[in-house]
């Protein structure tokens, strides 16, 4: 199985820029000897979501915390969290995507769309078992793992209930804080083992989710550009909080089936309040800054990985 | 049957009355905590002028780490134990003069987180000023004069000040454990040198890990 053409572009540059190349190389070939081994009804699916243009963000903010608490080397249990944290990361985007109606991932049909929406999904109960399995006596990843996955599916509930609602930015800040939020804040337990730096991983959760966000307004190809769901759904994103304040594009973004000059307008609106939200994306930053070097023994990694992070946004 | 009143949705209950008359009772109870800090700010500096130390929180919580100093004869312990001969065993001073001043450390420690968490909640409210002010103002008024949009925002605005006043509160006491972590370390490695023992290989096992949490 051919791995070196597979890393997407911008993280090829982040892996580097954070001296973990060796480590992800290695964790790609866990995966692949991973999926070698599962079952041949599966194994199609697993390399269509596994083996294409993975960004990794989530197996390096493992590594960097632990490294930024731990110097030396990456020890095999840190490496197991990170293999499993790819997994648990691909079922969610699995979901999201059957969710969302989205049909294109990565440049790509998603899995549900390329092998239909059963396969998806009992694909997805496959990778979390095998994850658990994968983990084998490491009883705080286990339990860090649970509280994910917990966190997660509540997350997912809350945000679908709440959709179209003229709510603000302290919710944003709750809805992704346990979304992405709560994702990067188990990785940082599960790389520094003492929940030392777990504020540190919600905030670069929250920092991430709202890059993210404001890349989709803006199409930013570093992050697979579109928004569109989000709009059409009515999903509050920083942007569309920032914009919904003003009363003729919260009327507007409520409205259970905007017409598409409707959908363009609360686009529009979003895209104007890009610079707000941006200000805004500054301060999660420096407050993550401010955790790092609080709280860990060399925050060198984890600034390097804020500022990472922070350029997802393709400002 | 479920029960989901309890549930996180924001938008409940989200008329203007209803909002400002939340706001309001938030504003309230902040203003009386704020003018109760004030109270002992003053009350501190003016015991301070009379040179008395009863009212400083500070003092209090420093007052017995230099009664005991005082009462160990920090700095110069040595010569206060020789003075006591008998009474206490040579190495039992020695213990004690080794751990004294990081008992004084760990109470600057406490001071210092003290002095952070109330400059960050000055900072907090000078940055929230006008919104506080604005909620003020409408609870003064006895009617809430924005238009729900205008209240939602600074509904939000409000809501954030109280989340980072929760943060700092929550940093901060990370902070200190931390700090008082690594003095209670300290304390471990002084107290393990300092027990007599005959021989190297019966001396109890030195704590030599990081402090993590």
């Amino acid at each position: 199985m051919n791995l070196s053409a597979e890393v997407d572009h911008t993280s090829a540059g982040v892996i580097a820029a954070l001296g973990f190349t060796e480590e992800i190389a290695k964790l790609r070939r866990r995966i692949a000897a991973w999926i070698e081994s599962c079952d041949t009804e599966v194994r199609e699916a697993l390399e269509w979501q596994f083996l294409a243009g993975a960004k990794y963000f989530r197996p390096l903010t493992i590594f960097a915390c632990h490294r930024s608490i731990i110097p030396g080397p990456i020890p095999e249990p840190i490496m197991t969290s990170a293999l499993v944290i790819e997994f648990f990361h691909n079922v969610s985007l699995i979901i999201d995507d059957i969710l969302d109606r989205s049909d294109t991932r990565r440049g790509r049909p998603t899995m549900h769309t390329r092998f239909g929406e059963l396969n998806a999904l009992m694909v997805s109960g496959y990778i979390v078992a095998d994850g658990y399995a994968q983990l084998g006596d490491d009883l705080r990843a286990i339990g860090l793992f649970s509280e994910l996955l917990k966190r997660l599916g509540v997350a997912e509930c809350m945000q679908w209930r709440l959709r179209r609602q003229p709510l603000g930015v302290e919710d944003w800040r709750r809805l992704a804080g346990e979304d992405t939020g709560s994702m990067f804040e188990v990785c940082a337990c599960l790389g520094d083992r003492s929940s030392r730096l777990r504020r540190f991983g919600g905030l670069l959760g929250l920092l991430y989710h709202g890059c993210d966000d404001v890349g989709d307004v803006r199409g930013a190809a570093a992050l697979g550009g579109g928004g569109d769901e989000d709009v059409r759904d009515g999903i509050l994103t920083l942007p569309a909080a920032l914009a919904i304040r003003d009363p003729t594009i919260g009327a507007l973004f409520c409205k259970p089936d905007p017409n598409a000059q409707e959908l363009e307008a609360i686009a529009h609106a979003f895209a104007a309040r890009l610079p707000e939200a941006e200000a805004y994306l500054d301060r999660i930053a420096e407050e993550a800054r401010s955790e790092a070097r609080l709280f860990a023994v060399d925050p060198t990694l984890l600034l390097a990985l804020i500022d990472e992070t922070r350029r997802l946004s393709g400002r | 049957m479920s029960d989901h009143s309890s549930r996180f949705d924001p938008s409940r209950g989200g008329s203007s009355d209803q909002i400002s008359s939340l706001m309001g009772s938030v504003i309230d109870v902040w203003f009386k905590g704020f003018a109760a800090l004030q109270a002992m700010a003053g009350r501190s500096s003016l015991d301070g002028a009379r040179g008395e130390a009863v009212g400083n929180p500070f003092d209090t919580m420093l007052g017995p780490v230099a009664d005991m100093a005082a009462s160990l004869g920090v700095p110069g312990l040595d010569a206060v134990g020789a003075r006591k001969g008998g009474e206490m065993g040579q190495a039992a001073i020695s213990q004690l003069a080794d751990l004294s001043p990081l008992v004084a450390q760990a109470g600057l420690a406490a001071a210092a987180s003290a002095f952070r968490y109330g400059r960050a909640i000055a900072e907090l409210l000078a940055q929230y000023q006008s919104s506080l002010l604005q909620a003020a103002a409408d609870r003064a008024t006895g009617h809430a004069v924005a238009s729900p949009a205008e209240c939602r925002v600074l509904a939000d605005e409000l809501r954030a000040f109280l989340r980072q006043v929760g943060d700092a509160a929550m940093q901060e006491a990370r902070r200190l454990q931390q700090d008082l972590e690594v003095v209670g370390e300290s304390i471990a490695r002084t107290a393990g040198d300092a027990t007599p023992t005959s021989h190297p290989d019966q001396r109890p096992p030195r704590r030599t890990h990081r402090v993590k949490a």
